[in-house]
This record gives C-alpha cells, sequence and structure tokens, in this order.
C-alpha cells in the first residue's frame, strides 16, 4: 500500500464509526474509510458495487478496526486482480474474514482502550493536578473561589493535566491505529491477520497494575489532603455526616463497583443518605 | 448572556462528535468539555469541577456494543449552564446535569434508530454515485451536531424551569443534601478507579 493511501485510509478510520447505526452498526464508516483504496483498484458499476459490498454489517472496537480496515484492502488488491468467475468467491471471502475479525478486535480493544486506557488516562491528569499542586479541586466551590489563589487554581495547571491524559490516550490510540492499518495490510488473510503483532494480555496487565497503584496512591494522597483541611476549617453538622460516610462510600464503592453497580447508584444512594441525615439528625 | 449559552451549546455539541462520530480523540472527556464550558461563561473552577465530577460519575458506563451510555459532555455541559446561568447551587445543578446526560443518552438511541432508516437509500445511491458516501457521513455528522446543540439548549431551559419548581417545593433543612452528595461523588470516582483498574487474573 502506497504511504499516501495508507494515510488517506489511516486519516479515514477516525470516522469509522460515522453514520452508526442499530441496523448495520459501523457499515458506513468502514465503507468510507475504506473508499480511497476501491477507488484505486475498481472504475465505474465495479466501484458502486465493491463499495456497496462494505456497506454489510460490521461492528468492532473504533481502535481496532483499522486492523481490519489492512486485512480488507490487502484482500481486495488480491481480488482485483482476478479474473470474474473467482471474483464472487473472493468477495464473500473478504465478508467471512471481517465477520470473523471484528469480534477478537472487540474483545481486545474493549479491555485495552475502554476498561483500561479510558479510566488509567483520569488518573494520570488527577496525578499530574496533584504534583502541580492542584490538589483541592474537589472542595466546595465558594471555598475554592475564596482561597483561588492559595489552592492553585490556575488556567496554565488545569490545561496541562488535562493535556497530559489527552497525549497518554492518543499516543496509544493513534499507535494502534498506525500499526494495526500496517499490520493488517501485511498480513492479509493470512495467519492472525497482524493481530498477534503484540503481547495485548501482558501489556494490559502491566498497564492496569500501574494504574492501579497509582489510583490507590490518589485515594490516599486525597485522604490525607481534604479530610486534614475539612477537620481545620471547623466541620459543622453537615461536614460531619459528609466525612463520616467517605470512608464507607469509599469501601462500599470499590466492592461493588467489581460486582457492576453503577456510580451513578452510588451516587443516588448517597444522596438518599444525606437527606436522611439530615431530616433525622 | 444569551450568546454565552447559545456557545456552550455549540461546544459541547461539537464536542459531543467526538463521542462515536468523528475522531473518538478523548476530547469528549467531560473534564475537557466542562473546562471549555467554563472558560467561555467565565468561570472555568466551576466548568472543570463539575466536568471532572461528572466524568467520575460515569467512566463506568462503557460504550460497548449497541449500549447507548449517558452523554458525560453534555451532562457537563448542562450542569455549568444551570449552575451559572440559573445561578442554582453546584450540587442542585450537577444532579440536574446528570439527569440531562441520560436524557440524552435516550435521544442518541432514537438517532441511532434513524440512520438505519438510512441504509437502503445508501445503497442504491452508492451503486450509481459511489462519492455519495461523503454526503451521508456529513450528514450524519450535522445530524449529530443538530441534536446534541438543540438538546442542550432545551434541556437548558426545561431544567432551570424545573429545578427552580423542585427547589422551591423541597423542605428547606433537606436543600443541602445536594451538595453533601456532590461533594462524595469525588470520592466515589476515586474508590471505582481503582476497582476498575485492579488486575484480574486471565482466563
Amino acid at each position: 500500500m502506497e504511504r499516501k493511501l495508507r494515510g488517506e485510509i489511516f486519516r479515514r478510520s477516525f470516522m469509522v464509526q460515522a453514520c452508526w447505526n442499530f441496523e448495520k452498526l459501523q457499515n458506513v464508516g468502514f465503507a468510507w474509510a475504506i473508499y480511497p483504496a476501491l477507488r484505486v483498484l475498481y472504475k465505474g458499476r465495479e466501484l458502486g458495487e465493491s463499495v456497496r459490498r462494505h456497506l454489510e454489517i460490521f461492528n468492532t472496537q473504533p481502535f481496532m478496526a483499522s486492523f481490519a480496515l489492512g486485512v480488507t484492502v490487502k484482500m481486495e488488491e488480491e481480488r482485483a486482480a482476478l479474473e470474474p468467475a473467482r471474483a464472487q468467491a473472493a468477495a464473500e471471502r473478504i465478508s467471512e474474514i471481517k465477520a470473523a475479525l471484528a469480534p477478537p478486535l472487540a474483545a481486545i480493544g474493549d479491555k485495552l482502550f475502554w476498561s483500561t486506557l479510558r479510566p488509567f488516562t483520569l488518573v494520570v491528569s488527577l496525578l499530574v493536578w496533584w504534583l502541580l499542586g492542584l490538589r483541592q479541586w474537589s472542595l466546595p466551590l465558594e471555598v475554592i473561589k475564596q482561597n483561588e489563589s492559595h489552592f492553585r487554581f490556575d488556567m496554565p495547571r488545569m490545561l496541562v493535566g488535562l493535556l497530559a491524559g489527552l497525549a497518554v490516550y492518543n499516543a496509544m490510540a493513534i499507535w494502534i491505529r498506525w500499526k494495526g492499518l500496517k499490520y493488517g495490510y501485511k498480513c492479509g488473510a493470512h495467519g492472525a491477520c497482524g493481530i498477534d503483532f503484540m503481547d495485548w494480555q501482558g501489556f494490559i496487565g502491566r498497564l492496569r497494575a500501574c494504574g492501579f497503584g497509582a489510583a490507590l496512591l490518589l485515594l490516599a494522597l486525597k485522604a490525607y489532603g481534604p479530610l486534614s483541611l475539612g477537620f481545620r476549617l471547623g466541620a459543622d453538622r453537615r461536614e460531619t455526616v459528609v466525612l463520616a460516610l467517605l470512608p464507607l462510600v469509599m469501601a462500599l464503592t470499590f466492592f461493588t463497583a467489581r460486582l457492576g453497580m453503577r456510580n451513578s447508584s452510588l451516587y443516588f444512594g448517597a444522596l438518599a443518605l444525606c437527606a436522611a441525615s439530615l431530616f433525622f439528625i | 448572556m444569551v450568546l454565552e449559552p447559545l456557545l456552550i451549546c455549540a461546544a459541547a455539541a461539537a464536542i459531543e462528535l467526538d463521542v462515536v462520530q468523528a475522531g473518538q480523540i478523548f476530547l469528549s472527556r467531560p473534564s475537557v468539555a466542562g473546562l471549555l464550558c467554563g472558560i467561555i461563561g467565565g468561570d472555568f473552577v466551576t466548568g472543570l469541577q463539575l466536568g471532572l465530577c461528572m466524568e467520575l460519575l460515569t467512566l463506568d458506563h462503557v460504550p460497548v456494543g449497541g449500549y447507548v451510555p449517558p452523554s458525560g459532555v453534555i451532562g457537563a455541559a448542562c450542569a455549568f449552564l444551570l449552575a451559572r446561568y440559573a445561578g442554582f447551587e453546584g450540587g442542585y445543578a450537577f444532579m440536574l446535569g446528570f439527569l440531562a446526560a441520560w436524557l440524552f443518552g435516550l435521544v442518541e438511541t432514537r438517532l441511532r434508530h434513524e440512520r438505519s432508516k438510512w441504509n437502503p437509500v445508501i445503497e442504491r445511491e452508492v451503486l450509481e454515485n459511489p462519492d455519495a458516501l461523503s454526503k451521508w457521513v456529513r450528514r450524519g455528522f450535522l445530524q449529530q451536531f443538530a441534536a446534541a446543540f438543540l438538546f442542550c439548549m432545551a434541556a437548558f431551559f426545561v431544567l432551570r424551569e424545573i429545578g427552580w419548581l423542585g427547589w422551591e417545593l423541597l423542605p428547606v433543612r433537606l436543600r443541602p443534601a445536594f451538595s453533601m452528595a456532590y461533594r462524595i461523588v469525588p470520592w466515589i470516582g476515586i474508590a471505582a478507579l481503582a476497582s476498575l483498574l485492579m488486575p484480574r487474573k486471565a482466563g
């Protein structure tokens, strides 16, 4: 694949979820992403038919879709070189490979990006803010605004924390998109279609271990900071209720999150508890 | 006064595109949306705090398969609008913002059903003119942007009215419950982060 063509497909792969719909899921985005390659291989009515073939149902994790794009481009190139009698069978084979590739790609991508890298990114941002001295972001707004300069709430610090998280996330996401296209194309429909170019399980495990350690550190730092400040400020009745609820909420969240309970359910539970405490205490 | 909420809704709608339709470069983090809304509205501390809390509350909603999670971007934008322009206390605005986030999930589901109806038309058109695919991609972006923008504006106006009515009806001694629960959100979020990232055995 020429570098220019690869660049064009790579650029379009960012929109592989365009027009996502419940009937055929990522079909339009996938066809649109692969269109530059099809335009090189086919002309006229044949081009239209090839685009329509790729409007079939397709769904995977969007970053990992680049593997499927690379494999499909390679297979389309091979198909375009065949005589018409064998082209139909080749088209069916492309469909089969796409359908077979989507679930394992989604399984890896969901685990790496949605379940690991997304929370990891937030941990990175929070840690960078802590290191930059922006530690009291969760205090009541009126307290922050009265002490804005003391708590170091300025725009550059806020942006650096956010950009650090975005940089970590995108470095990985963009690299995987680019490599996926390269290895998918290189491998074609042979072997593992390029998915085996890295040890996913090991990488996800190491990332989770780092993220877990960092999140525990954050919890410890957070427990030390605002709690000591909260007591120093002279806790009133409401403050006492909130402070008393924190260890319970933290322990409950830690265990219920593993059981699949939503953070929002815990929030509304905490809201009900706070209302009850105000009513009865 | 009118221009700023309009700009905030437009910014939120543009960022919302990053969730599914284009990019997924994580600009659609609610904390990014919150900070941007705060910059436009002239109160970036409130924007960032509401956005960050919204992100911590919604981070366990993973967009796997056809699941449509609550929109943290719309939630952060609506919470900021309600705190800044309706004068709601932060914790109360946050709760209403989360309600807006959840409601936009229903709108997003509807949009995805609507786009399913486009498939036969697209398939017919590309046979004659394969370049027509670009037109449908643009149309998808426009539909998503318009829906998010209009929803954000409508949610702001409707929740402002309902919010004031609810606030008036609520017994005075119960009102601080919102700010108390809001203060607990970061703890829920960070404990959930540790739980989500806890290494698991393979297999």
